[in-house]
Formats: C-alpha cells, structure tokens, sequence
C-alpha cells in the first residue's frame, strides 16, 4: 500500500504539492516513485523560470523508463532540490520529504481547486491498483 | 497469460509482476539496482522457465539441427552446449538459442518471444527434408539462473555434489529423487548455471535457494546485467537483418559444415557493421531508439548500476576506435559519450 499524506494536495499525474502561504513545494508521490523504480537521474528547471499549469519542468529516469514531470499549479521557481538532483534515490526513499522537487511562487491560487485532496487521492490509486 | 510453477513464490515475494511475451513474469522484487548488485557481487536467482526448451530426438537430429542452425553440432562433446542461430532461407534472423548435446538426444533453449514462429518453422523443415526427428516441447520442465560469484558454492551445498564445470558444460544428477540437469551458462557475465527441473520440484529448488539468502532477480536486472556484458537480446541487437558477424559472433558461424538454412547470407555478408558499447560522459540514460550521431540508433541502452553511468550499445558501420567520442541526441539535446568494445565489464570468470 502507497504511502499518502493528509493535508497535501494531489496531481493527477501523482504530484504531491505542499502549500504555505504563497509557496507550493513539489514532488511526486509515494506510489509514484514505487511505479518508477530506482529513479538515476533527474533534470529540473531553473530558478526563476516561470512556468504555466501542465508545463513539462523536468524529467525523471529510473533505470527502466522516464518519465516527465508535468507541474500542477502555474507559477515561478523559487528552489530547486540540489540535493534530489545529486542523489536522485533520495525520491525513492524520501519521496515526500528529502526528494521534493521544486518550490514555486504559486500564481493563480485558484488552481489548487483543480488538485484532489489525500481522501480524493486514496480514492484515486484505489481504482489504480 | 500463461505462469510458471514459480509464480506463487514471486507473488509471496511481493514481486512486480509484467506480461512478458504472454508469461506473467516478475520484473523486480526488491529494487534492479540492488537485484543487479547482488549478482555481480553475491549471487542472484531468476526463473526463467518462460524459455521454450525444446528435445530433439531421432535417427535424423544431428542432420537436422546441421541443416537449420549456423554453428556446428558436430564440435558439441556429450553435455556440451553452443550458442547457435535459426536463420530462414534467406539469412534473416528466426531466434538465437542454446543447443546441447544430452545423452542421445539433443536440447535447445529457444527464445519465449520467438517460441511459436520456431515450432512452425521447425515442423516445416522437418516436413520438407523428411526428417525422421521427434521434436518435444518440455512444459513439464522450469529453469532456475542462480548467477553470482557465489552460485558454485550454494549451488554444491543444496544440491549435495562437487560441481565442477567448465563454461557452456552440462551435468546430470539426482536430487530429491529427481534426475536434473545442470548446466555453466547464464545471461549475466558472472559464474553462473542453470538448473532444468521438473515443475514439481521447482518451488523447493528455489525456496532453498532464497533461504541460503540468495536475492531473488527479476527481468530488470536480467536485462541491466546482460547489457553491461555487452550480451545481444533477439529482438533489439538481434533483428532479422543482421548477421552473427555484426555482432562479432564469427565463431558461431561453420561455414565448413556443408549446406545449412540461410548459409548463402552468411557467405556474401558484408561484414562492415559492428556492434559497440556506448557510456555515456554527461548524466542522463540511454533508452532505445536514441540516435548515436554519425553512426546509428541505440538498440538497448540503461543506466549501468555497476559503473553507475549510462551505458548502451549501437551498431556502425565506421569503425569507431575505443574511446572516441560520440554524441547522443537525447530530447532533442546533444549528450557527449564515448565509445566502448564490448563488454562494458572486463571481468575474468576462471575457467
């Protein structure tokens, strides 16, 4: 069983996105990693690009396949996870704490509306699996 | 999908299940990079009884196998074993497989992937030529890949005997009542053997081989630990249109044989293409399809977990020297890599 978080909100293409006031941190879930496998290496944006919903941002490859990362909310990144992009296995086994991604300034608040809640989430991987 | 008498022990391992050529099969238990570390550095066990094992028996099978594979039957010593090709009448490529030698008969190994095109193909020689041969698919058997510097030695404490064979040899015995064959092959570039036994026996075979602790490997680390050996995959490397000499495979070829299916191919072959390795220097990983500038398409590539770099092969017809560079286009973006002679791993295994 994936590990899910309460109160962080949720990606259809299971991102996970933590806010506090007008910053969203950014990472894939627990059972996202799983599905990955071993994740070797991973290319993230820059500070300061700004990016809108659904924007491709980076790429995660595990030693099986790749995988682009697609960001939830519309925004500017304010921080990258140096530590993820040297050692990328830090996603697999921290996937929601030391593997975060990115941080952005949120643009447009209103889209985390169009994000699921743990619960709506739970739901979600139930009709995956 | 079709299971192996192994699938109820994947399941309790928790192991990620994948349709592999209409076998469910597991991918990964634990991790491939753990599961590929643990062969090069301890030993490993895969199932790996989606193989097609096939017995040919009968006044005609020395004839037979002479006539529709490349390599020479008549070099095989009793239980030896050689690395052949099926071609078709005009050179292309069927499967690649493992012929041996038993005691009166003869036994391939066949591709799971191509099993069903060779059973046609072979019934359709057998027809045309009049071959008096008995060919027996053995569903009844599993195969076991115990692979690792340690294989030998946990191999000997289970099974109770002294195993001491040299590469590509077989050996007959007996355990729990059984006559079961082993043989010094495997898909890994470690020390390694593969064990022919019956379904029934196969879940205790590989319980007792777990809980010598070995870690059990599934088809990702297969595939991780076959690239690094620089070993071809039918299918990616081996496709229809190559030949045994692009993969520098040469010694598999007898021309002298007399005639066999698709010699003339091998006869007028060109031989300017090869295979090379590829690491790549600037991070990132290499997955089929790529395009090696100047030369070719990456035909397998992976991240390597043993040099901890991307790593693939690709064929090109100009030569390229040991570390030349070479560029990958990777997303459209230039990665810089160099060039490898296959294997990617140097490793001595003592003979």
């Amino acid at each position: 069983m994936s590990m899910i978080i309460n109160g962080l909100y949720y990606s259809e293409e299971h991102e996970w996105v933590k806010v506090e006031g007008n910053i969203a941190t950014i990472g894939i879930t627990d059972y996202a990693q799983d599905a990955l496998g071993d994740i070797v290496f991973v290319e993230l944006p820059n500070v300061d690009d700004e990016f809108t919903q659904m924007d491709e941002i980076g790429v995660l490859e595990s030693v099986k396949t790749v995988s682009n990362i697609y960001i939830p909310l519309s925004g500017r990144i304010v921080e990258v996870n140096d530590a993820a992009i040297e050692d990328p296995a830090l996603i697999n086994s921290s996937p929601y704490d030391e593997g975060w991604l990115v941080k952005i300034e949120m643009y447009e608040k209103s889209e985390l509306d169009d994000l699921n809640s743990s619960e709506e989430y739970e739901e979600m991987l139930g009709e995956e699996e | 999908m079709k299971k192996t008498a192994l699938n109820e022990e994947h399941k309790k391992l928790k192991a990620k299940m994948v349709d592999f050529a209409g076998w469910e099969m597991p991918i990964q238990y634990t991790g491939i990079i753990h599961e590929h570390k643990a062969v090069r550095e301890l030993a490993g066990v895969f199932d790996v009884s989606h193989m097609c094992v096939l017995d040919v028996r009968g006044d005609s099978a020395f004839d037979f196998l002479q006539y529709v594979t490349i390599n020479d039957v008549a070099k095989l010593k009793i239980y030896g074993a050689q690395y052949s090709m099926v071609l078709d009448k005009e050179g292309q490529i069927l499967d690649d497989i493992i012929v041996s030698r038993m005691d009166g008969y003869f036994r391939l190994v066949l591709n799971s992937s191509n099993a069903d095109k060779i059973k046609k193909w072979f019934e359709l020689m057998k027809k045309e030529n009049n071959y008096d041969i008995t060919l027996n698919y053995r569903e009844d058997l599993s195969i076991l890949a115990l692979q690792g510097p340690k294989s030998q030695q946990i191999l000997e404490e289970i099974l109770g005997v002294k195993i001491s064979l040299n590469s590509f040899y077989f050996m007959k015995t007996n355990w729990q009542g059984e006559d079961i064959a082993v043989s010094r092959t495997g898909y890994t570039g470690e020390l390694g053997y593969e064990i022919f036994i019956s379904n029934q026996l196969a879940p205790l075979l590989w319980q007792k081989i777990i809980n010598k602790g070995v870690t059990p490997a599934g088809l990702g680390a297969r595939d991780t630990l076959r690239i690094e050996a620089g070993l071809p995959l039918y299918g990616k490397e081996i496709v229809a249109d190559i030949t045994a000499y692009d993969l520098g495979y040469s010694w598999i070829v007898s021309l002298l044989k007399g005639e066999f299916l698709g010699k003339t191919k091998l006869v007028t072959a060109t031989k300017d293409k090869r295979l090379y390795g590829c690491i790549l220097e600037d991070k990132g990983v290499l997955r089929d399809g790529y395009e090696v500038l100047g030369h070719g398409k990456i035909t397998s590539g992976t991240f390597s977990p043993t040099l901890g770099t991307a790593i693939g092969m690709f064929y090109s017809e100009k030569n390229p020297k040991e570390n030349e560079g070479i560029s990958v286009v990777i997303r459209g973006k230039e990665f810089k890599g160099r060039v490898i002679n296959l294997p990617f791993l140097k490793k001595k295994i003592n003979k």
